[in-house]
């Protein structure tokens, strides 16, 4: 499976040098006047690419007709996506080392608080990635973006509704007619 | 060694408006056959149901003795495969590219996959992308021959290529049936290539098996006959699939010569015919319902 993982990496490249050049960023311009800046781009950047690595790797062989190649030879299906899981995996933990150590050296956050809130984000974003890789072998590229879409907008709807403090006031001030409060 | 190298069953499957149906389709190893099609006729989807690209509807299939898909992996083991545009890493290497097809094939020969990138002019450094058309089929024939296919599946292979590629990939095709273990199936809509290099040809033509027969034989029952229609105004058309006349003279198509068709034809009273042999791409044109 060596060869399939490594020819991901070679197809995410692009994408990983613009994640890491976008942390950065964030970092030079936020580190010392935002720190909590920083820390919301941590959050929101798993899961960013638990969405955008399954649709890059499947937009590259759609592209290149690939696929076809790969199913031609004597695997199994499944481990075209283990290989691919397999990468994003790696991918994933590897910048959860990168944000501990940014974390911890540049922005000061404690070293176990921070590795506590970014195996819980982590774990979401590979369960996130593993949801949109059957997606797509099950529906296909575009099928698949709508599909993960609802998904995200429901479970980010209940997650919002369910540890916002006030929910019932969000929900009020939502279901009030305009001008009414 | 007397398994077929495949065996298609009432298979069938349909693919929006367009529908396969082959209800009986077999060959032996030791030859080469060649599918011969208009394009979109059927030809890309049989051999990819051959190698379970495709999943037909209905049907059995069975490759090298085996079954499909049960036996789909040990299948593919002994199969190789070279589609019309192969596709390829284009950002990966050729030594990369064969690097990882050889670990799925445990017959893979290192030697013999050296032999084809040098007899081919193939640059293992060169990235997919800076290959031209032929120079990806060369590689798509190297990594299918390298390691000892038993059946040997080529869609369009000659399509979009010099005739110096041509001609080489042509000569791999006869050098690898002088071992009657091994079997080939080569798919073209051009016909003096499968002329050239086939002993069985199958006409597809919608989703159908036209025709199917050695090639020889058929090239033998396939005529177009000329002459001057019988003066006694005997009834002629019941001999021909199709025939035009004009004036005395007559020119009608047959794919049922003989000399027993030939003496019934004389017998109606025809005279001065001459007999012509028609090539492959005629009698496709003829089984599509085109006038030639």
């Amino acid at each position: 499976m060596g060869p399939l993982v490594s020819k991901e990496f070679v197809q995410m490249r692009s994408q990983l040098l613009q994640t890491v050049g976008f942390l950065a960023l964030a970092l030079v311009v936020f580190s010392r006047t935002s720190p909590d800046m920083v820390l919301t781009f941590f959050n929101v950047f798993p899961v960013v690419m638990a969405m955008t690595l399954p649709q890059l790797s499947f937009m590259h062989e759609e592209r290149g007709h690939t696929f076809c190649f790969l199913r031609a030879l004597p695997m199994r299906p499944w481990e075209i996506v283990a290989a691919k899981y397999l990468a994003t995996f790696v991918v994933m933990v590897g910048f959860g080392i990168l944000l501990l150590l940014v974390g911890t050296l540049v922005i000061a956050v404690r070293p176990t608080v921070l590795m506590a809130h970014l195996t819980v984000i982590l774990l979401l974003s590979l369960l996130l990635a593993a949801i949109s890789y059957f997606f797509h072998f099950w529906l296909g590229l575009k099928a698949a973006r709508v599909a993960l879409l609802v998904l995200v907008g429901l479970v980010g709807g209940a997650f919002m509704l369910a540890v916002v403090p006030d929910a019932s006031a969000v929900t009020a001030l939502l279901s009030s007619p305009a001008g009414s409060s | 060694m007397s398994e077929k190298a495949f065996v298609l069953t009432g298979v069938e499957k349909q693919l929006g408006d367009f529908r396969l149906k082959i209800d009986d389709l077999s060959m032996d190893r030791g030859f080469v056959l060649g599918l011969v099609g208009r394009n979109g006729a059927g030809k890309t989807t049989t051999i990819r149901i051959l190698l379970n690209l495709i999943y037909p509807d209905r049907g059995r299939v069975s490759v090298l003795g085996l079954s499909m898909p049960r036996d789909e992996s040990t299948i593919k083991r002994r199969i190789g495969y070279v589609s019309e545009n192969p596709s390829f890493y284009e950002d990966m290497t050729v030594a990369w590219t064969i690097g990882l097809v050889s670990r799925y094939y445990p017959a893979w020969d290192q030697e013999l996959s050296q032999h084809y990138l040098r007899k081919f002019d193939l640059d293992p450094r060169k990235r997919v992308k800076q290959l031209s058309k032929g120079m990806r089929v060369k590689l798509a024939l190297t990594l299918a021959l390298s390691h000892r296919p038993e059946l040997l599946l080529l869609d369009e292979p000659t399509s979009g290529v010099d005739p110096v590629i041509r001609r080489e990939l042509l000569e791999e095709i006869a050098d690898m049936i002088k071992d009657e273990r091994h079997a080939v199936v080569f798919s073209s809509h051009i016909t003096q290539d499968v002329e050239q290099v086939a002993d069985y040809v199958a006409i597809i033509d919608d989703g159908r098996v036209r025709e199917y027969a050695d090639k020889e034989r058929l090239l033998d029952r396939w005529c177009r006959v000329t002459g001057r229609t019988p003066a006694n105004g005997r009834d002629i058309s019941p001999l021909f699939r199709s025939l035009r006349t004009q004036g005395d003279s007559f020119s009608g198509i047959t794919d049922r010569y003989s000399p027993e068709w030939e003496r019934r034809l004389e017998e109606t009273g025809v005279s001065g015919h001459r007999v012509h042999r028609l090539g492959l791409d005629e009698i496709l044109l003829s089984l599509s319902g085109k006038e030639i």
